[in-house]
């Protein structure tokens, strides 16, 4: 192989490793920065201590809105499942205008900036009479995550072989059957990934949940900004350490449990 | 001639009818469109301070608020240009070099998604401090003596961003790239072209697809970016996101934040649009 | 590989008791069409299967034969006409409700469910109760020789093995019709062959009225009791294997079996049931010749005609036996293990002919060698009149 050839891979190669040094870096720190003795972050570290962790315990509104946020993530979850695999399913083969356009339009909040969403939800919802609080959480969170639920369950869906489908249909599956016996099973492991995009985009949400904060209704990441707002100390390290092992902890019990399998993410 | 099932008329397409996707049409129409055509035409009944009329002018002629979506508009492409330049390598290495690390470089890439933005934003903050790391190592090498001011508002913006909206630019470019033929590369190189002229000549036109769709994503994202422009900009840092939070909780101008979310829904609307195109252009 | 008698003659009884001992299983798609947008599918078409017949519908690949094969099973809905069984009308029943047997392409086997689950879904789908579920299965894989195999995973097994696990699936609910779509195409030859005269005997044994849907000649000449040529969404030609193939009645049905030789003239006159025809052009020196015909041909008419290569008669001579005979050049001989196939140029005709020798008349020195001259001639029965009325 050329030399000059071989250089170039060398220096894309060392690209690369800096590249995720970066990606990583944010992380790490604050993975260290969690276990500081000071009462701010602060460089070179001094010693090791699990106190800001104890603070993150008796500071209830960390624990109470991080308890509150994994909730809300799970029931919206729920109902965007219940609205999305369905409509996923229906979506994955149609080749029709309607059919692509439909589609289009389930995957449109993702490309709509939050904040004007959260806006204009929050004044419609109380022209409603739904007020903030927990339901109109509950839907702001379903509309957002609707999306990857709904594009998760169509591109898994269509690389199925339709002669499966169509085998028991002949075989005297009614179509709630088939779902049930068929498809669903066949999906599985990619409806689960999809679900956890959905929950995690739901725990991560800030723009939407902020519109609806009230002190008993605060979700984490509104916790933490306004914690931020007049404090730089580790708890937030801690409480953000906390929260990513949480997210890796289900993340590996689903893998185990169902196995997740590649994920097309990209499309 | 009469049928008594829908299914025999119609044919099969697969065990779920249409009907099913009714719920969550309904359901986003009556929470997600509904909401935004009232945000659109919320003060255009009223007159005077209050109307529409008088907000769109103000937004569109006072130098302060136009100085303000220019300034979304330019942020959003300095972040999507530097994610590009960042990003293309990065996919590039990913789709042709990475045989048994390219699973874990897809897992480093989706990671930081699992951790919470706040907690990111805070990493970088953290790093940028006056008593943070990078001030430390600083020191340390023997750079600096006392702790510098890093925190160029701007530019840890910028990063954090960057850091943030990469991921969907490598992975819209890396599928395009994947699909592209490598013998397509290969004729080339035996026809005497070298690996610069290949990648120039070949491989960059066939990958403007994802180039487009990873570039409109990320400018698209970027307009709508909030909580890393409120904990790293410093105040410096004026973007259409940043001032809706502001009116909001500041002056409680409902009216002026929803001609300004209106603004940035068109942005939206706009790149929505351009990345229809791009993949009507692919079929 | 045989298959037990004794399983298959049970279910056979099984399903007479069942049908209440009558001949039943007609199929009958009547006026039967189908267009995709501009495209015609299947133009009408009507078509009889017999109780218990086993029926091909063959031909290239686009022809009608799936959509056809669809239409019975319910996947797609006729835009004019019926199907029947037995004279009940389907139209209004979804595939579900039909009560079918279907054997698909790539046997869609499900990849979550182990060989007797599959094999058991239909029968779990109506609700039957365990024990009785848990029998029939076990007849099932008696029948089909996989009796072992029921914990198996579909990608544990062959192909040869996935394909009688489909047709167990199939069978077990006891369907009026069985339905065949491409079922050994992705079988290699040898296992093809085998499984063409297994899949030939089961079906005979349970008497079960079947649709197959094939592109391969020889699976249909050698399965069905009757075959159907399709074309452009028509049938060209209905009738016995050796109908359909010793008198084809168009160029295209003539091609697409086995291979002919073509011949077109002229009628000057016919009388009785021979044909007098002027070769045009004429081929290897030949003007004119006998051939037999069914109908009165008016003179002067558009004539063509097949001779079948194992028809044709070389002799190194120009002896004129059955009165007449055609120049020819030996291109080449290819052996075929039990018959030679030999390309011959013949003037007047712009493709070389195709003749079979058996084997062991041409053996060791007689068999022709390229470059050597030789003389064609057939018997004048082994003429097939083509019917150019008919469009391809």
């Amino acid at each position: 192989m050329p030399r000059k050839f071989r250089l170039g891979v060398i220096a894309l190669r060392a690209f690369v490793v800096i590249f995720f040094v970066f990606m990583l870096a944010p992380i790490l720190v604050v993975f260290v920065a969690s276990f500081g003795t000071r009462d701010y972050v602060s460089f070179p570290m001094e010693g090791f201590s699990l106190k800001w962790y104890w603070r993150v315990y008796e500071y209830k509104p960390f624990l109470n809105s991080l308890i509150f946020s994994i909730e809300l993530a799970i029931a919206s979850t729920i109902l965007a499942g219940l609205l999305g695999v369905p409509a996923g399913l229906a979506l994955s083969r149609a080749r029709s205008n309607l059919g692509q356009f439909v589609t289009m339009f389930l995957l449109a909040p993702l490309s709509i900036p939050l904040i004007v969403l959260g806006l204009a939800l929050l004044y419609y919802m109380s022209l409603l009479g739904f007020g903030i609080g927990f339901w109109s959480l509950l839907i702001g969170h379903a509309v957002v995550g609707l999306p990857y639920i709904v594009r998760t369950v169509t591109a898994v869906h269509r690389s199925l072989d339709i002669g499966i489908e169509e085998s028991a249909s002949i075989l005297g599956a009614t179509r709630w059957q088939i779902v049930l016996h068929v498809t669903l099973p066949l999906i599985r492991s990619a409806m689960f990934a999809g679900f956890l995009f959905c929950m995690l985009s739901s725990l991560d949400n800030l723009t939407i949940s902020f519109f609806f904060g009230t002190a008993t209704t605060s979700t984490l990441p509104v916790v933490m900004l306004s914690y931020l707002e007049y404090q730089f100390d580790p708890s937030i390290a801690a409480i953000g350490v906390i929260q990513m092992l949480l997210t890796i902890t289900v993340l590996l019990v689903v893998d185990r449990v169902y196995g997740l399998g590649k994920l097309n993410i990209a499309d | 001639m009469l049928s008594r099932s829908n299914a025999a008329r119609i044919g099969f397409r697969g065990a779920v009818g249409f009907a099913w996707v009714l719920p969550s049409t309904v359901f986003l129409i009556a929470f997600f469109v509904f909401p935004l055509i009232h945000n659109g035409l919320k003060g255009f009944t009223e007159s005077g301070e209050q109307s529409a009329v008088t907000s769109y002018a103000r937004l569109l002629t006072e130098a302060y608020y136009l100085g303000t979506i220019v300034q979304t508009l330019v942020l959003s492409l300095v972040v999507t240009l530097i994610s590009l330049l960042l990003g293309y390598p990065i996919a590039y290495y990913l789709v042709r070099y990475a045989d048994k690390s390219a699973n874990l470089i897809i897992f480093l890439l989706i990671a930081p998604l699992l951790t919470s933005i706040v907690m990111r934003t805070f990493g970088w903050k953290v790093l940028f401090a006056r008593t943070g790391l990078l001030n430390m190592l600083l020191q340390q090498i023997g750079l600096t003596v006392r702790p510098i001011n890093l925190m160029n508002g701007y530019v840890a913006t910028v990063i954090g961003l960057v850091h943030v909206l990469i991921p969907f630019m490598v992975l819209s470019i890396s599928s395009v790239l994947r699909g592209i033929d490598r013998r397509l590369e290969e004729s080339a190189q035996i026809l005497g072209a070298n690996k610069l002229q290949t990648f120039l000549l070949i491989t960059l036109p066939l990958s403007v697809e994802g180039i487009l769709t990873g570039s409109i994503l990320v400018f698209m994202l970027t307009n709508g970016a909030f909580v890393s422009i409120l904990l790293l900009g410093q105040g410096t840092i004026h973007t259409l996101p940043l001032l809706i939070y502001q009116q909001f909780m500041v002056t409680r101008d409902v009216n002026f934040a929803s001609a300004m979310g209106n603004i940035l829904l068109v942005f939206a609307l706009v790149c929505l649009f351009a990345q229809l195109r791009v993949l009507r252009r692919r079929n | 590989m045989a298959i037990g008698t004794t399983a298959s003659s049970d279910i056979a009884i099984e399903r007479e008791e069942a049908d209440g001992g009558t001949a039943s299983g007609w199929l009958t798609l009547d006026n039967v069409s189908k267009r995709f947008g501009q495209h015609v599918a299947v133009h009408p078409t009507t078509l009889k299967v017999a109780p218990g017949h086993l029926m091909s519908l063959l031909g290239p690949s686009g022809c009608g034969k799936t959509t056809s094969l669809r239409m019975v099973a319910g996947f797609e809905a006729p835009d004019t006409g019926a199907v029947l069984i037995d004279g009940q009308d389907l139209s209004s029943l979804p595939p579900n409700r039909r009560k079918l047997g279907m054997v698909f392409q790539n046997y869609s086997l499900f990849p979550h469910l182990n060989v007797s689950e599959n094999i058991a879904f239909g029968l779990k789908m109506a609700k039957r109760g365990a024990a009785e579920i848990g029998e029939r299965v076990r007849t099932m894989l008696d029948l089909v020789q996989l009796r072992g195999y029921d914990e198996r995973y579909p990608h544990q097994i062959s192909g040869g093995q996935q394909q009688r696990v489909a047709l167990a699936r199939a069978l077990i609910t006891n369907p009026r019709v069985l339905l065949l779509d491409e079922p050994l195409g992705a079988l290699d030859k040898n296992l093809r062959e085998n499984m063409q005269f297994e899949l030939r005997s089961l079906q005979r044994r349970l008497s079960i009225t079947t649709l197959l849907v094939t592109h391969d000649q020889e699976e249909a000449l050698t399965m069905s009791d009757q075959v159907a040529v399709m074309n452009h969404g028509r049938i060209l030609q209905l009738g016995s294997p050796t109908e359909v193939y010793e008198r084809p009645t168009t160029r295209f049905v003539a091609a697409f079996l086995g291979t002919s030789n073509l011949f077109e003239g002229t009628a000057i006159e016919s009388e009785g049931d021979l044909c007098r025809v002027k070769l045009s052009p004429s081929v290897g020196g030949l003007e004119e010749v006998v051939v037999p015909t069914t109908r009165r041909v008016p003179s002067g008419s558009p004539i063509a005609f097949v001779v079948r290569p194992e028809k044709l008669q070389l002799s190194i001579d120009n002896s004129r036996k059955n009165g007449f005979a055609i120049e020819a050049l030996v291109l080449d001989c290819i052996f075929r293990g039990s018959y030679y196939t030999c390309q011959l140029r013949v003037t007047g005709s712009n493709e070389p002919m195709i003749a079979y020798l058996q084997a062991q008349e041409a053996g060791g020195n007689d068999m022709p060698r390229a470059g050597s001259r030789t003389y064609l001639s057939w018997t004048p029965s082994s003429a097939v009149l083509l019917d150019e009325d008919l469009k391809c």
